[in-house]
């Protein structure tokens, strides 16, 4: 089996410009990208240098301008927004730095959100056994209003988890957590990381997070420079 | 210039964004609701105003049943008025085979002596002026000429006459009063009347007396004549006027109230439009007043944004008003005896206030509050919600709404009343969702993630699903209890008359054609009906105090004692009646009452009732009260002596019976030879009473619909309100590996179900309301339309999905990306 065959996700030449008023501007730049099963990246780079924006792209939330992206082995660019979201579903986990969850979901169908729309059978008891997992058994029935930030987050990983993804993407997953909760959540992600063998790509300012993660991107400008 | 150009370019962007045009479609429906309700009661208070002063054909009208007496006559000219007698009587004229039933006015050369009469040569046109007929001639109305399909020019029969057909009669002043007219009616002259032979003793006829002189000459003889007054009434113009006006007041204030539901569910629309509108505006306004621009500044360009929009929008409103107005017309307009003056202008103002109204009071709770957002919202995101002050400025901008549209429409207590149920059905309804909704938070039934989603998504947001379905439900049990149960109810009682029910009365029947006519009758097979005689008469005293109105609580018994009283005498307990107290004759002059009278006036066995037929008094105690089955439609008297009791009394004799249509055909002919009686086709009466219920509630319903585009508004509202979240919310599913068709089907579902609910609790409100009036006004085993309660979840659902689709159609178009980073709207 060679290294491609085996990539999770693999990201030539890519490219993404946007039209804006004073003319194109160049967001990313000749960005290749490639990650195997169980690894994990960093994403670093200072505010508007594109990193959120390569993560939307590796994801297929969004579309490259030029280049080829593939995930799982299948060719994403060329799939139109369905097709793209028919080879993320069941396989492909997210946090994000503002949580993103439903607010008018519980915690507990936040996390079997994933689950049911994979059509799993067994929603709800994946998702009580992932809440029980980040240490959330208690707080099934509460809506994320009534969380706090270093909970609603864990119900975010709950949620990326339940499904057993093959990959997650985590977008400043600790950005809006003060230090010591931030360290705990990044101690449980990089911790399910491991046990269920999941690829991981996140976009981080924090240094010490980075370097918990076996392979780093350095972006300035649109441009890789490590 | 500086200025109104900022103001202008400010308000290009507010149109271009999508929260200021739902808060004018709101106020479009309010206007043009408000303005076509006030502009139809306009147009029929005017048409009343025009005729006022030739009401009754002259300033003073004495009537009876009975021929006036000459002395009243003679003291009329005998104080210098002028005077002029009618008399009125139903018969049917004939013209080859057809027939028509008609109330004829038999007239002097010198009618009327107020106002004016017109004719015109054929249906089509309105008339001129014109003198009473010649004799030998008469005149129809355009209904009776064409129910007898003939022409002006032929020749109709008359009891033993041929009459020529002078002219269509377009315009009588004494008829003018009489909106509702059930007979078609023909004038004829009073020469002819005798020739005719059409009215035996004791016949049923109308006499009155015209009268016409200075207003203190009539006010001074009416004085002294109201004493001596014996079973007559006296009507002044004025008197007639205020009844006059009373209807206009009626039809003002029920038209009004459909008018107001219409207007709150508008305003909650508007409510709910604005808050969005102003919640959307929220960070641009704490920007605004971090660089120290004054609130009062910001309220005032927010205020001239939404005044620059909220013109046009009255303006469209007061056109659509005008719009409606005319449909109300035109199904209601056909019951009018007269044709309805152009709309005024006047309606367009008070609508332009309404709007105004609805507009402010209920946009500026959400503007004041945004103008005073802080500052510091820009640093720490709270939640926008209301505060005590603006809870409580929405009930008082509601009651202000409805005091002033209770000012325009004239009428307090049913809005009241409407106010209540309306708040009734509403709480039940939101109550009922309420429970559901908390079931299905906590048990979401089905394996199908598209179905589990939808319901989940449906009682996530319980104050969207409360608001669109509880306002669906309103407007659309109105729609369909109007537009459905209301005729379905009217057809079903009529069903329900059953097969031996009478459908002709004969009325006017002399004592000696009693015999003669049962013969006949008997021939045509219709077998040995029932005759009762029939005598008018009027209540003096009751246990040997007289009866006065203000005696008695119950407003009916009024009725009773200023107008006529029907009575009959029987040996024998007639067909549907029932004894409930007493004892049927004993002995001495006794008389028996029905129930739904004895309660009227407080009435028991053994009370004495004392009334007057004729110059004859008659005493007698009451032997007994009977239950009487009104809904027979057998002939049936609220008062029945013991003939010994009133023998020798001058009556005529009536009956009812039961024919089929051959019977009917022959019936016609037969009466011939029985010029003087009155047939009375009740089927006819009865389509002429159901073209009126469906002619008004063809009209009601051209308001509803404006209720259901208001519902629509509410709807359209409530879910633009969660449209960012919808939009942030599809973008999370997407990035799931939701694809957009699930998404969009998940949607459909949960907003199909919204309007399955409210459309379905609208039609079962409609259905209970059918139901009610089945068991309470009706009183029939109604079989209410089941399917009902599913068309209304079916246009519940249409409503829903339309509305869905205009403001929803885009939330799944966003890429995930962009709406992901820019965080929950």
């Amino acid at each position: 089996m060679n290294v491609a065959t085996k990539a999770v996700v693999e990201a030539r030449d890519i490219s993404k410009r946007v039209m804006t008023a004073a003319g194109e501007l160049s967001v990313l730049d000749a960005i290749d990208v490639q990650l195997t099963a169980g690894e994990s990246l960093a994403i670093v780079g200072e505010s508007g240098s594109g990193k959120t924006t390569l993560l939307s792209l590796l994801a297929g939330l969004d579309e490259p301008s030029s280049g080829r992206i593939d995930l799982f082995g299948e060719a994403l660019t060329g799939l139109d927004e369905d097709g793209r979201a028919a080879l993320r579903l069941g396989r492909v986990g997210f946090v994000f730095q503002a949580f993103h969850l439903l607010p008018s979901f519980t915690a507990l169908e936040n996390v079997a959100a994933p689950l049911e729309l994979a059509g799993r059978s067994d929603a709800m008891a994946r998702a009580r056994a992932a809440l029980e997992r980040v240490g959330l058994s208690h707080r099934l029935d509460h809506l994320p209003r009534q969380l706090s930030g270093g909970e609603q987050q864990r119900v975010a990983l709950a949620r990326a988890f339940a499904i057993g993804p093959r990959l997650l993407f985590a977008d400043e997953p600790t950005g809006n957590l003060d230090q010591h909760t931030g360290q705990r959540v990044a101690d449980l992600l990089f911790e399910i990381n491991r046990d269920q063998g999941t690829s991981l790509i996140l976009v981080t300012h924090d240094a010490r997070l980075a370097a918990r993660c076996q392979h780093q991107i350095r972006l300035e400008a649109g441009r890789c420079v490590a | 210039m500086n200025t109104l150009l900022t103001l202008l370019r400010h308000a290009r962007r507010e149109w271009r964004g999508a929260e200021l045009k739902p808060v004018l479609a709101a106020l479009v429906v309010a206007v043009a609701a408000a303005t076509g309700v006030l502009a139809f009661s306009d147009r029929i208070e005017r048409t009343l105003a025009a005729r006022s002063g030739e009401l009754i054909g002259g300033d003073a009208v004495l009537s009876s049943r009975r021929p006036l007496p000459p002395e009243l006559v003679r003291s009329a000219s005998d104080a210098g008025l002028s005077s002029t007698s009618v008399v009125a009587f139903p018969t049917v004229l004939f013209a080859g085979d057809a027939s028509v039933l008609v109330e004829i006015k038999a007239v002097a050369a010198d009618y009327p002596l107020r106002g004016r009469l017109k004719t015109a040569p054929d249906g089509t046109s309105s008339g001129l002026p014109a003198a009473a007929p010649e004799p030998g001639s008469l005149y129809l109305d355009a209904r009776a000429l064409a129910a007898l399909a003939t022409s002006v020019g032929s020749e109709v029969e008359i009891g033993n006459a041929r009459l020529r057909i002078a002219g269509v009669l377009t315009e009588d002043p004494e008829g003018a009063g009489s909106f509702l007219t059930l007979a078609p009616r023909a004038l004829l002259r009073d020469v002819d009347v005798d020739q005719l032979g059409l009215l035996g003793p004791a016949s049923r006829a109308f006499h009155r007396l015209l009268l016409a002189g200075p207003t203190s000459a009539v006010e001074a003889w009416a004085k002294a004549v109201e004493p001596r007054l014996k079973g007559q009434r006296l009507t002044l113009a004025r008197d007639a006027e205020q009844q006059l006006a009373e209807v206009g007041r009626q039809t003002r204030a029920f038209f009004g109230l459909a008018a107001l539901a219409v207007l709150w569910l508008a305003a909650l629309a508007i409510a709910l439009t604005a808050r969005r509108y102003t919640e959307a505006r929220r960070e641009i306004v704490a920007q605004l007043r971090c660089f120290g621009l004054s609130r009062r500044r910001i309220l005032l360009q927010l205020g001239a944004t939404l005044g620059l929009f909220g013109l046009p929008a009255i303006a469209a409103g007061i056109l659509l008003g005008y719009a409606l107005q005319a449909l109300i017309a035109l199904g209601v307009g056909a019951l009018f005896v007269e044709t309805l003056p152009p709309p005024g202008a006047q309606a367009a103002l008070l609508g332009a206030l309404v709007g105004v109204l609805a507009y402010l009071s209920f946009t500026l709770p959400a503007l004041s509050r945004l103008a005073g957002t802080a500052p510091s919202t820009l640093l720490r995101q709270t939640e926008d919600r209301l505060g005590l002050r603006e809870w409580l400025a929405y009930p008082a901008a509601l009651g202000v709404l409805t005091v002033a549209v209770w000012l325009l429409t004239g009428e307090g207590q049913l809005g009241l009343i409407a106010l209540a149920g309306m708040s009734v059905l509403a709480l039940s309804l939101a109550g009922v969702m309420w429970l559901l909704l908390r079931l299905l938070r906590k048990h979401v039934p089905g394996r199908s993630f598209i179905v589990r989603q939808a319901l989940r998504q449906f009682a996530s947001r319980p104050g969207t699903t409360l608001l669109s379905s509880v306002s669906l439900a309103l407007a659309l049990a109105a729609v369909l209890l109007l537009g459905a149960v209301a005729g379905d109810l009217v057809r079903q009682w009529r069903l329900g008359l059953g097969a031996d029910t009478p459908n002709r009365f004969l009325l006017n029947i002399q004592p000696d054609q009693v015999e003669p006519l049962r013969d006949e009758l008997s021939r045509l097979g219709i077998d040995a009906p029932q005759l009762f005689p029939f005598a008018v008469g009027r209540l003096l005293a009751i246990n040997g105090t007289a009866a006065t109105a203000e005696r008695f609580p119950d407003p009916r018994a009024g009725r009773f004692i200023d107008g006529n009283l029907n009575l009959s005498w029987s040996e024998q307990l007639p067909e549907a009646n029932r004894l409930v107290a007493g004892q049927w004759w004993s002995d001495g002059p006794e008389v028996s009452i029905a129930e739904n009278w004895a309660q009227i006036f407080n009435l028991g066995v053994g009370d004495r009732i004392t009334i007057s037929v004729g110059d004859r008094q008659v005493e007698a105690r009451v032997a007994n009260v009977r239950a009487v089955d009104w809904d027979s439609f057998r002939v049936n008297f609220f008062l029945l002596y013991r003939p010994a009791t009133v023998a020798g009394l001058e009556s005529t004799w009536v009956t009812s019976i039961r024919t089929d249509a051959q019977q009917a055909r022959q019936l016609g002919p037969m009466l011939r030879a029985f010029p003087n009686v009155t047939l009375i086709d009740v089927d006819a009466l009865l389509a002429r009473i159901l073209g009126v219920v469906d002619a008004v509630i063809r009209s009601l319903s051209a308001i509803f619909w404006f209720a259901l585009a208001a519902a629509a508004c509410v709807l359209i509202a409530a879910l633009a309100v969660t449209a960012g979240a919808r939009r942030f919310e599809s973008a999370l599913w997407r990035s799931l590996g939701a694809s957009r068709r699930t998404l969009q089907r998940t949607q459909w579902l949960e907003l199909g179900s919204i309007g399955a609910l409210g459309g379905g609790f609208g039609g079962i409100a409609a259905l209970a309301t059918g139901w009610a009036l089945a068991e309470r006004v009706f009183q029939i085993d109604y079989a209410p339309p089941w399917w009902l309660a599913l068309a209304g979840a079916a246009l519940g659902v249409l409503l829903s999905l339309l509305a869905g689709w205009l403001v929803l159609r885009r939330v799944s178009a966003t890429p995930p990306a962009i709406t992901l980073r820019a965080g929950a709207a």
